[in-house]
Parts: C-alpha cells; sequence; structure tokens
C-alpha cells in the first residue's frame, strides 16, 4: 500500500525522534519549521505533505549555491551513474585526474596541487595534519568563535568551548585566543612553534564576521616572516559564495593551504577538497600514505564537483551573486531603516549575510515568522542574535524580491510581539539564554505560546 | 565537461596534481594504471585489460561494482533528493536509522550519520566522553580506526603520532589480552573501542572471549564498548554483524562506506537510548553536513534489503570458505607465503616479509587479480573481492592466483 503524504511525514517526525534526535526535533517545530523535504528545486524546498513552499536561506550552510536538484548537475549525475561508481581512494582515474586539475585552474596561483576527502571535517582535519608535518611544529592559532567541523583536528580548533567542553582533552597545542581582525593579538603569539594560522575569511557560525583587508595581508607577513602555514578554509565561502570563485580572491591573498567542501557537492554528492602548494607538496611526497582517505574523490564524486564548477563559470555565477549580495543587501538595509531597533548590525560578502538583532530572542523568533512566510532561516547555534542568510546563489530577482517581502513582513510581526519578549527576557534563563541548551529550554517554553498569541502576518 | 581518457595523461596528470608516490607505489605492484568500468566483480582499465577487483577499497566495498539494484535505486534518488539540509528532519534520515535499529545487535536505538569511516569512529568516542563524563579511551595494537584525529589517535601507528602528534590525550593502547584489558580499563575509562577484526593489521581475529571480558569490564566500570566495523560489516566477513559471531554486543557500533553500496559514501555510529541522552540534551553539539544525505539514506536503504534479500551474507560465507580453502592450497604449494587466513570474504594471505608480498602483488595484477597489501601490515595480501561473487568467478580468481603463487 503507498503511503499518503500525511502519513509519509507523520512517520518520518516519529522515527525520527525515536532513532535520531527528539530534542531536535522539538527545537525545529518551536521555530516553525516541522518540515520533512520533499520537493527540492532551484531556490526552494517543499514540506512533504502541506507542499508549503520555502525560499532555502540555509542550504546546508552553503552547500546548495548552484540550487537544489540543479537540473544540469542532476543530469551529470544520472549519466554518470552509468559508467562510475563510488570508486575508491586508490587508483587513478579520469574524473580525479580532471577534477584535480579543474581545482587548481580555478584556485589561486601557487596552489598546484589536490587531496580530495569526503567532508569539510575531514579536509581541516586533514590540512592541519599537513601544516603540522610539514613544518614540525606544534602549535596551530584559530579565532575566537571560529568554526572547523566536528572530527578531532577541526573540533580542537573550533573557537567557541560549547562544541569542545564534553569532549576535552582535545588536541594540545590548539590556542582559539585572538579574535576574528586582531592582528595585534596574532602577532603577540605566532612564534618558532607555530605550524598553522586558521581561518574563515568570513566566519559563518559564528554570525557572518568577515576578515579586513589589512587583517589578512599581515597573517600573509606574519606567516611568511616566521614560517607558519596560512590555511584558508573556504567550506562555506568557496564556489562563487561571497561573490569570487574563492573569497581570498577579494583579497589578493593567498594562503599556503586552502580547504573545500560543501558547494562542491553540487548539492548531490559529498566531496570535499584540500588544496595546497608546493611547500606542502614536498612534505606530502616524502610522506606518502600518511595522510589519505580512504574514498576521497569517489569518481561519481569527480564527475559532479567537475559539473558543478563548470556551471558555476559557465553561467558566471560568482558575479551573479555579488549583484544579488548587493540588492539583496541593499534592500535589508531600508527595511532595518524601517523597522528601526530590532538589527543592531547588517554584515555581508556577496550573498554571504548575516542579520545580528538587538536581542537573543529575535533570532529564532525570526526564524519563526520567516518559516510561516514561506522563508527558511535559522539562526547562527553558536549565537542565536545573529541569523544567516545564505541563499543559493542562483537566485534571481523575482524570488529575491519574495525574499526581502518575507522579511518585511516577519519583521513586522516580531515588532508585533516585543512586548511579549520583553516580559519573557526577564526570566533569567531566556535573558541569558546564550548556550545551545538553555536556549532550547527557552525555546520549548515559548512554542507552546507564541503561535496562539500572536497572529500570523503576511497572508 | 572534459575529463582526460587515455591512461597516460590521467596518469601524468593524476601524478602532477594528487601524488606522483602514489603511482610510484602503484607501479611498483604493477599497477600502474587507471581504472575505468567496473562491472560486479571486475574492473577495466583504461587500456581494456579487465581484472578480478579483490581489493574493493580494502573490502570496504562489500558489493559487487554498480549492482543494477542499487544502480536503480540510486537513479531512484535523485530524481527525488539530494543531500538534504542537514539541520532539518528526514524522512530518509529516520527511515534508515529505524531500519538500523532492527538489525543491529543488542540494544543500539539512535543513529548519528556521517561521510567518512574517521568521522563515524570520532563520534563514537566524543560520544563516550560526553556521556560517560570520562575521560580515558582504551584502545588496542594493531588497531586502524580512521584518518581523523580521535580515530587516528586509537589506530596503532606510531608514525602518525610523531609527524603529527600530539593528538588526543588520555588514549591507552593494549595488547589483545584478557589480563591487560582488565587491568587497563578503570573507573575512569570512557570508552573501549575495538575492531572484531582487524583488516587492516592483516586480517587478525579478537577472540570471542576477549570480547566478552571487554564487555564484562565495560559494565563493571560504566564504560561504553564501541565495536568499529567499518570493515567488517554487512557481510564482508560472512555475516551481518560480528555480534553475531561472539554474541557480545556493543553500546556504539560504526559502520562504514559499505553500507553505500558502492554507489555513495555514507557512514553511521549507531548506539544505545542510553548514551542518547547525551545526544538529547546535546542535539546540536555534533554535526555533518554531508553525513546521511538523503540519497545516500536511500541507496543505503536499497542496499541493506539486497543484502537480506539475496542472503549474501550466506553467500559471503561459502564464497568465502571456498577462497579461503583454495588459498590454503595454494600457500602450501608456494614457497614464500605463510598462512592463508579469514572469515567470509575478508581474507589475508601472509607471505614472508613485505617483499615477497610485494611480488605476490604484481604478479596477481599480471595475471589479471587486484589484490593489495595490508597498510599496517604489508607482508599480508588481502583478498577481499565483492560479496555477491559467484562460484565459477572465485574458481578464476583461485587459478589466477595459483599463477601468481609461483
Amino acid at each position: 500500500m503507498t503511503k499518503t503524504a500525511k502519513q509519509i511525514k507523520q512517520e518520518g517526525i516519529s522515527d525520527f525522534k525515536k532513532h535520531i534526535n527528539l530534542t531536535q526535533t522539538i527545537f525545529l517545530k518551536s521555530v516553525g519549521l516541522e518540515v520533512l523535504e520533499g520537493k527540492r528545486l532551484g531556490v526552494h524546498l517543499w514540506d512533504v505533505d502541506t507542499q508549503e513552499r520555502y525560499i532555502d536561506c540555509f542550504c546546508s550552510a552553503g552547500s546548495f549555491n548552484v540550487g537544489r536538484r540543479n537540473t544540469e548537475i542532476v543530469n551529470a549525475l544520472d549519466a554518470a551513474i552509468d559508467s562510475w561508481g563510488m570508486g575508491d581512494g586508490m587508483f587513478p582515474s579520469g574524473p580525479k585526474a580532471a577534477l584535480a586539475e579543474k581545482l587548481v585552474e580555478i584556485a589561486p596561483e601557487g596552489l598546484n596541487n589536490v587531496m580530495l576527502c569526503s567532508g569539510g571535517g575531514e579536509a581541516n582535519d586533514s590540512a592541519l595534519k599537513m601544516a603540522r608535518g610539514v613544518t614540525g611544529r606544534k602549535e596551530v592559532i584559530s579565532f575566537v568563535k571560529a568554526y572547523h567541523g566536528h572530527t578531532g583536528f577541526s573540533l580542537s580548533a573550533i573557537g567557541k568551548p560549547i562544541y569542545r567542553d564534553s569532549f576535552e582533552p582535545l588536541i594540545p597545542g590548539f590556542t582559539h585566543e585572538p579574535p576574528m581582525n586582531d592582528l595585534e593579538a596574532v602577532k603577540r603569539i605566532a612564534g618558532a612553534d607555530t605550524a598553522a594560522i586558521i581561518l574563515e575569511l568570513v566566519q559563518g557560525e559564528a554570525g557572518i564576521f568577515v576578515a579586513e583587508q589589512k587583517f589578512l595581508e599581515g597573517l600573509r607577513k606574519i606567516c611568511d616572516e616566521r614560517g607558519i602555514m596560512l590555511i584558508f578554509d573556504e567550506v562555506q565561502t568557496g564556489f562563487g559564495r561571497t561573490g569570487k570563485m574563492f573569497c581570498c580572491e577579494h583579497y589578493g591573498v593567498t594562503p599556503d593551504i586552502m580547504t573545500t567542501a560543501k558547494s562542491l557537492s553540487g548539492s548531490v554528492y559529498p566531496i570535499s577538497a584540500v588544496i595546497f602548494n608546493d611547500r606542502a607538496r614536498k612534505f606530502m611526497e616524502a610522506n606518502p600514505d600518511m595522510i589519505v582517505s580512504t574514498f576521497g574523490g569517489g569518481d561519481l564524486a569527480c564527475v559532479v564537483g567537475l559539473k558543478a564548477i563548470e556551471y558555476l563559470k559557465k553561467n558566471n555565477i560568482p558575479q551573479h551573486a555579488a549583484e544579488m549580495g548587493d540588492y539583496i543587501g541593499g534592500a535589508i538595509l531600508k527595511l532595518v531603516e524601517k523597522h528601526k531597533g530590532l538589527v543592531k548590525e547588517v554584515r555581508r560578502k556577496g550573498l554571504m549575510i548575516g542579520l545580528e538583532y538587538t536581542h537573543d530572542m529575535m533570532g529564532p523568533l525570526m526564524s519563526f515568522f520567516l518559516g510561516t512566510n514561506g522563508v527558511m532561516a535559522i539562526f547562527s547555534a553558536n549565537n542565536p542574535k545573529v541569523m544567516r542568510l545564505m541563499p543559493p546563489i542562483v537566485i534571481n530577482k523575482e524570488e529575491a524580491d519574495r525574499l526581502i517581502a518575507a522579511l518585511d513582513n516577519s519583521m513586522t510581526s516580531v515588532k508585533k510581539s516585543a512586548k511579549i519578549i520583553e516580559a519573557a527576557s526577564k526570566i533569567p534563563l531566556v535573558g541569558n539564554a546564550i548556550g545551545v541548551q538553555e536556549l532550547q529550554v527557552f525555546l520549548i517554553l515559548i512554542a507552546k505560546t507564541i503561535g496562539k498569541v500572536i497572529p500570523k502576518s503576511g497572508h | 565537461m572534459s575529463m582526460p581518457t587515455e591512461t597516460k595523461e590521467i596518469i601524468e596528470q593524476y601524478a602532477r596534481r594528487v601524488s606522483e608516490a602514489r603511482v610510484s607505489k602503484l607501479e611498483r605492484y604493477g599497477l600502474k594504471i587507471a581504472l575505468a568500468e567496473r562491472k560486479g566483480a571486475k574492473a577495466t582499465d583504461t587500456d581494456g585489460k579487465t581484472y578480478y577487483d579483490c581489493y574493493c577499497s580494502g573490502g570496504r566495498q562489500v558489493l559487487g561494482h554498480r549492482r543494477p539494484e542499487i544502480v536503480s535505486a540510486m537513479r531512484e534518488a535523485i530524481k527525488q533528493c539530494d543531500l538534504g539540509n542537514f539541520i532539518l528532519m528526514s524522512a530518509q534520515k529516520a527511515a534508515l536509522a529505524k531500519t538500523l535499529s532492527n538489525i543491529t545487535p543488542g540494544n543500539l536505538k539512535n543513529t548519528v550519520f556521517g561521510v567518512s569511516r574517521g568521522e563515524a569512529n570520532d563520534f563514537a568516542m566524543k560520544l563516550s566522553r560526553g556521556s560517560t563524563g570520562k575521560k580515558e579511551i582504551v584502545c588496542f595494537e594493531g588497531a586502524s580506526h580512521g584518518q581523523t584525529a580521535f580515530a587516528l589517535t586509537a589506530t596503532d601507528d606510531p608514525g602518525q603520532e610523531k609527524l603529527f602528534g600530539p593528538l588526543i590525550p588520555m588514549f591507552k593502547r593494549v595488547p589483545a589480552d584478557e589480563a591487560a584489558l582488565e587491568k587497563a580499563v578503570t573507573d575512569k575509562t570512557a570508552a573501549v573501542i575495538i575492531e572484531p577484526i582487524q583488516s587492516d593489521a592483516g586480517v587478525i581475529f579478537k577472540q570471542a572471549s576477549l570480547l566478552k571480558k571487554a564487555r564484562s569490564v565495560c559494565d563493571r566500570h560504566g564504560a561504553a564498548l564501541i565495536f568499529d566495523e567499518g570493515q567488517t560489516a554487512f557481510g564482508r566477513a560472512g555475516l551481518l554483524f560480528e555480534s553475531e559471531r561472539s554474541g557480545v554486543a556493543p553500546d556504539i557500533l560504526t559502520v562504514a562506506q559499505g553500507m553505500g553500496g558502492g554507489m555513495y559514501p555514507i557512514t553511521a555510529t549507531i548506539f544505545t537510548s542510553r548514551l542518547n541522552r547525551f545526544m538529547l540534551t546535546h542535539p546540536l553539539v555534533h554535526l555533518s553536513t554531508f553525513g546521511g544525505a538523503d540519497i545516500g539514506c536511500m541507496v543505503a536503504m536499497a542496499t541493506i534489503e539486497l543484502i537480506k534479500k539475496d542472503q549474501l551474507c550466506k553467500n559471503a560465507e561459502e564464497r568465502g570458505r571456498q577462497l579461503l580453502e583454495g588459498l590454503k592450497r595454494i600457500v602450501e604449494s608456494s614457497s614464500g607465503l605463510k598462512e592463508a587466513r579469514g572469515a567470509g570474504l575478508l581474507i589475508g594471505v601472509e607471505a614472508d616479509g613485505a617483499a615477497r608480498a610485494e611480488k605476490f602483488v604484481s604478479a596477481l595484477a599480471a595475471s589479471g587479480v587486484i589484490a593489495l597489501p595490508a597498510p599496517a601490515n604489508p607482508a599480508v595480501v588481502r583478498f577481499t573481492p565483492p560479496i555477491d561473487i559467484l562460484q565459477k568467478e572465485i574458481d578464476e580468481i583461485l587459478e589466477a592466483t595459483q599463477k601468481a603463487a609461483k
């Protein structure tokens, strides 16, 4: 018997609660996103049961730059499975050689070598190993609020203690002290035992903090002078997101190692890559099989990665992202004026947009109202008053206008609920809702009242 | 989309951009080839030479290449879905997690998905620290768990520590010895992590009595018992899971790419409701963008169904016996080969040293069989063909191996 859409959804939610994570389902319900993804296409996803359509402004934190189920990418994958499979990390093949060559072609000059992996964490783990191996040094500098992934090396470099605390002790020699853009702080600690400085050029999870030109130039200089490997984590910023193929192109600063993942997947197939210079290559060649990935660069993954890059280049999508970023970013600044008191700051690089609200609670509330207005956007786990808007960068003007209208409506609704927020924020637990756990307890509390008290707007 | 098709061009490009050292190594193995079409138990290189693939990524691929059922499942999956948003609920993830809960041993109820084996093991060890509040992790000599940092620390490879250390503190390594294990596990132990069969170390079995001892000391001290079945599960060693052999069920089980049916990378960490309490209070403390992609979940469901429907574990057991007996006969009549051992289609042939093994590998390649040395024990050549292999294919592999062993 075929199940109805309603049954699929109910069963999906029930099994998810039982076999994956109950709290996550409660959390999603409380922010108005009790959604099971059915159809996905372009900038949209549809709930499998209600058929409600959402503009995807989360995109697995920037994994769907080419849009969801991009026809050209899906067709390429469909054709490729007639001849290729998952492949392996051992033997050369046409797709692997071609993707490696293509990545070198689009990467900044000097990054001539490629190691293919499966996920972003794995890529950062490999990059950090490489930096220690190349330099023979131990210490790694990352930044306050930095986010690099959840596997062991990457986790050690995360700058938000809540992700690390339960699992300590992690790898010795990691410091996350310097704030982003504080060159003096880096100068003070970068020394003869520093192997690497690793950073995101736009901190994503932290809430969209953009690196400054002088800061990056300064880091490059420090690294050159002191023999330190400079690692750019372009997992979220890569492949057109910020208006250039890679974010570092904006700055004209080239790292020694660059890691990429998310949108290399074309939104359909896991793949990541570490792209590195000839200094690192020397180490890799002298120490073969010491940094490997068993399934890194499987054949199907490489075909998809190639196609995704080809699509971005052929259609000049990074440039499009820059233009749409200006368009949406400009409109948001107007909304901020219109709804005074709601947004403290807008931070942006291309289509990597962060809205910092004036209060911790507004992130969850905006998620909720945007959901009712057909936009899926989730506040940063690292910083709940900041919401990331990262729609597929293929978004067109009509879609952008709908996104802007949804933001406008949602801001109106949030302002209406200001009184409730004020009252709620006096409850100590809520006022301090900065940790993931506390926030969720709080959300569970308000979820029960919010939908009833506040009228939906924009419908 | 341009892609090189000529062997020379592929290999040169690969050497230039990825690794020259890898190409030299493959050359020593007589396998300076680029792989193209793969079908069933066979792989064809770009010059048109066909091999039996007894490598299958060190046995991590369990099904024959591009099984029609799995290809169809994947085709169906890409019509409907994509990676999916990792933050949202997903019917595909939920269905696979439920299936895993049903088919795995003991009381394993909850799943966190990953995309690499290292990631699955990193999370298993993180979970054990998080849920017990304790720090020490006991691991074994000869262990191999993956490339990411927790997994790497548990892996017995001093070279890694030397080049990339210090790795993660508070790991204790013990020999496969009940008394040593009993002594190592204390009230400070968060987890004991074990591969029931150590594949990379050259196909070394853990005795059931050792696994039972591990179970009892973990129970006594409130530590989590982790089975890393990344290289043994889903029929590779003749059983769906190794717990069927020993009767010992873990608190955390990790499975790896075999689950993806050779088409899609997906791995999983499956654990008890007791350990899940930690995840209920820390739901977003471990994330994986690609882990449990919706397409991957659908492919994995099809893989598990196929393994059950076609009784492929039984096939692996029977064909494994055929291959192992044949290899034993070959070992007896060949110089420089000492022993053939294994379970199901996870088989190792131990040679008199790495040089002899390398010679064997290149002779195998010349006879049309790809089989490679175990990475942590290069004297052992692993034979890990697909578990759906046919009797006559094993006959042909044995015939080729007979020639190569001389």
